[in-house]
Formats: C-alpha cells, sequence, structure tokens
C-alpha cells in the first residue's frame, strides 16, 4: 500500500516536473534567441564600424544605420525584459511577448531597408549577411510565440 | 522649479509615454553634444560621471551616434 502509494506521487511529480520544465523552456528559449539577436547586434555595429573606417559606406549611410541598430537594439532589450518579467507560460505571456517582439520585427525590417541602400555592393553583401544571422533568430522567436 | 528639474521631468514623461526609441535616442545625443561642447569631456567620461551603466551595444550605438552626429556637422555646418 505504502509503495502504491509513493509510486503515485513519484509519477505525479514526474509529470508536474516535465510540464514545468516544458513551460520554462518556451521562455528559455525566447530568452536564448533574444541573447543571440543582440549578439547578432554586437556583430553588426563592428561590422558598419569597420566599414565606415575603410570608407566604404559614407557617413551618412553609417549614420541611418545607427539609428536604425539603436532602435532594434532598444526593441530587443525591451522585449527580453518582457521575458524575465514572466515566470511562466500562459496566454497572457505569449500576448504580451507577441505585443514586444512585433517592435523587434518592426525594427529588424526597417533596419534591412536602411541595408539595402549602401552604395558600395561589397558593404552592402556583407551588412546583408549580418543581419540574416539577427533575421534567424527572430525566425525563432517567432516559432516559439505561435 | 529650474530648468534642470524641468528637463528631468519631461524626459520621465517621454519615457512613460512610449515615445519612440529612434526620438528619445536623438535627444540624448543631442544633450551629450551639448554637455561635450560645455565640458570639453568624452562621451564615456560624461557617462561614466553620470553613473549610466548600459549594456555594451546601447554604449557603442550612442557613442557612434554622437561621433556621427559631430562629423555631420563638420562636413555641413549649420547656418548660424
Amino acid at each position: 500500500m505504502l509503495k502504491t502509494r509513493f509510486t503515485a506521487i513519484v509519477i505525479f511529480a514526474l509529470i508536474l516536473l516535465s510540464a514545468t520544465s516544458c513551460t520554462d523552456d518556451r521562455l528559455r528559449k525566447a530568452a536564448k534567441a533574444d541573447a543571440d539577436i543582440a549578439a547578432g547586434i554586437n556583430a553588426a555595429i563592428k561590422l558598419k564600424r569597420e566599414l565606415a573606417k575603410e570608407k566604404k559606406i559614407s557617413v551618412e549611410e553609417e549614420l541611418s544605420i545607427t539609428k536604425a541598430l539603436f532602435v532594434l537594439n532598444a526593441a530587443s532589450a525591451q522585449f527580453h525584459n518582457e521575458v524575465e518579467n514572466h515566470k511562466e507560460w500562459n496566454e497572457n505571456t505569449r500576448a504580451a511577448l507577441i505585443r514586444s517582439f512585433a517592435n523587434v520585427t518592426a525594427a529588424l525590417n526597417d533596419l534591412i531597408e536602411k541595408g539595402v541602400i549602401v552604395k558600395d555592393d561589397e558593404s552592402r553583401l556583407k551588412i546583408q549577411a549580418a543581419l540574416s544571422l539577427i533575421r534567424a533568430s527572430t525566425v525563432i522567436i517567432e516559432g516559439i510565440l505561435k | 522649479m529650474n530648468y534642470l528639474e524641468f528637463l528631468h521631468r519631461m524626459l520621465g514623461v517621454a519615457s512613460a509615454s512610449g515615445l519612440p526609441y529612434a526620438q528619445i535616442g536623438q535627444i540624448a545625443v543631442e544633450l551629450i553634444l551639448k554637455l561635450k561642447a560645455h565640458t570639453g569631456m568624452t562621451t564615456e567620461q560624461l557617462m561614466e560621471q553620470a553613473g549610466i551603466t548600459i549594456d555594451e551595444n546601447t554604449k557603442w550605438l550612442t557613442e557612434d551616434l554622437v561621433r556621427l552626429e559631430e562629423e555631420i556637422i563638420k562636413i555641413d555646418p549649420p547656418i548660424e
């Protein structure tokens, strides 16, 4: 009798643990993908600084990209805070994260447009490659928020 | 109320109102440019003195925005 009760408790605990880790997984994965976005922004900053130093992009082009990166970075940081503020996954969490993540997507689209107008072909390709890495992380988050 | 207190409160309102980041960034850059001209300090020194601890990306982007605005002013100075 005692053994049966113990087994039932263990099974219940395992189910609970599995459900909790599944919930935490989504938030953890979203936080990880957002950290990857921040790392991608960091790489993009270094790249555009390098291109500007080599005079491959103009001051106006660098300013335009910097402004767009600034907005993306702020949106990504806000999304990060939103993820941190939620301890469990439910519909309210999902809705709040979708709202916050819309700013990240809009900022990235704007940045991609700004990157496209860089005149130098080689620089434009390098910028687009850096931005596609950021885009890959946003796709992961979009998948989590579905 | 003096203008410094006015500015402090207005920035609080701007932050709470959801003013777009691009515009908040522009205000920060203009303030840093004015403080640099007045104090002769670098952007990094100003942020350090203000006790601002921000992530590396925001720090670098703010420094870059200030540098680029300065370069544009040098290329195309405003008409006095």
